[in-house]
């Protein structure tokens, strides 16, 4: 998954010539913890974010140009959240402007990416059963169960290396916290006659 | 926020000879433990990830790392004035020589004439063996 996929827009922002004040109102009426702060171009200079705003001294105004984090750092539209993750655990920041060209087209927040790890059982246990079905094709299945993420994997195995490669390929699926992986003794072929 | 004594920042231009630029400084923020930060010098912003990844393939892979985890900047009007305020939180500022015939031109361009003024931490040079 790509920062395009998961970014919030569109975005709120505030120009170069907008005060400390009024920025600090239009954060409070959105749920964000930053704006970015655009030039006339288009192009990201800085973010207010809510420390900023608190710097301002009652009875006085100033540009947010004054207060603003800058420079900033961004992400483009095709960087992966694994490495939004990373780069947001370092650098101890709440959002990452997404820019393409120079221009500011989304933002990412630790919101977007809480996101796509919480998801929906049904949804991680499709990817799953999807996955298993490349790996040994539609006729040998395994009994799939996933609860909050807790993904349970019932069936035969080959042998310990196929259950740790089944196990390996489940945790690949963004939404599966934790595999079990219970091994049943092989179905006896039958025939109906 | 950041430790400033465990970041490096890179500036990228564009230009055709970067990659010793880029391979001096990821190696140089391996030696140090630092983490990387990434400024294209001239737009387009933030530095595409093919002037990262040309002529680096050979590197270790704690250097590649670096590289993946590296911070990437959004450039103001003056790419100078953005490593100038890098600077303050930095170790160490490393910039290419842009490749151009005179080493005077290339050492004393605008951005690194903004820097040795500027620079609140010490400016690498990292030219190409051939420039």
């Amino acid at each position: 998954m790509r920062a395009r996929d998961v970014m919030s827009r569109p975005v709120v922002s505030v120009d170069t010539r907008t005060g400390v004040r009024e920025a600090a109102a239009v954060l409070a009426e959105h749920p964000f913890s930053a704006l970015p702060v655009v030039d006339d171009g288009g192009g990201v200079v800085g973010i207010f974010s809510e420390s900023d705003a608190l710097r301002i001294e009652p009875g006085q105004d100033r540009l947010v140009t004054e207060v603003m984090t800058s420079p900033v750092e961004v992400v483009g539209p095709a960087t992966d959240v694994r490495v939004i993750a990373e780069r947001m655990l370092a650098g101890h920041l709440r959002n990452l402007p997404v820019v393409e060209e120079g221009l500011l087209i989304g933002v990412v927040t630790k919101h977007d990416l809480i996101r796509t790890v919480v998801r929906d059982d049904d949804v991680v246990k499709a990817e799953l059963r999807h996955l298993l079905d490349d790996y040994a094709g539609s006729r040998r299945r395994w009994s799939l169960e996933v609860t909050n993420g807790a993904t349970t994997i019932e069936g035969d195995f080959a042998d310990i290396a196929e259950r740790d490669v089944i196990g390996a390929l489940a945790r690949t699926v963004p939404g599966v916290c934790s595999v079990e992986l219970i091994a049943t003794e092989p179905t006896p072929l039958t025939w109906d006659d | 926020m950041n430790d400033e004594q465990h970041v490096v920042v890179a500036g990228v231009s564009p230009g055709e000879r970067r990659e010793p630029m880029v391979r001096w400084a990821a190696t140089e923020a391996v030696s140090r433990g630092a983490r990387l930060r990434l400024v294209a010098a001239v737009p387009p912003h933030p530095v595409p990830d093919t002037y990262v990844r040309s002529g680096v393939a050979d590197l270790p892979a704690t250097a590649h790392c670096v590289l993946d985890r590296a911070g990437r900047y959004a450039v103001s009007a003056c790419p100078g004035e953005t490593l100038a305020r890098l600077s303050y939180e930095s170790a160490l500022l490393v910039l290419g020589s842009r490749g151009r015939r005179r080493p005077t031109a290339t050492l004393f361009g605008s951005v690194g004439r903004t820097l040795i003024h500027h620079s609140a931490c010490p400016v690498v040079v990292a030219r190409s063996r051939r420039s």
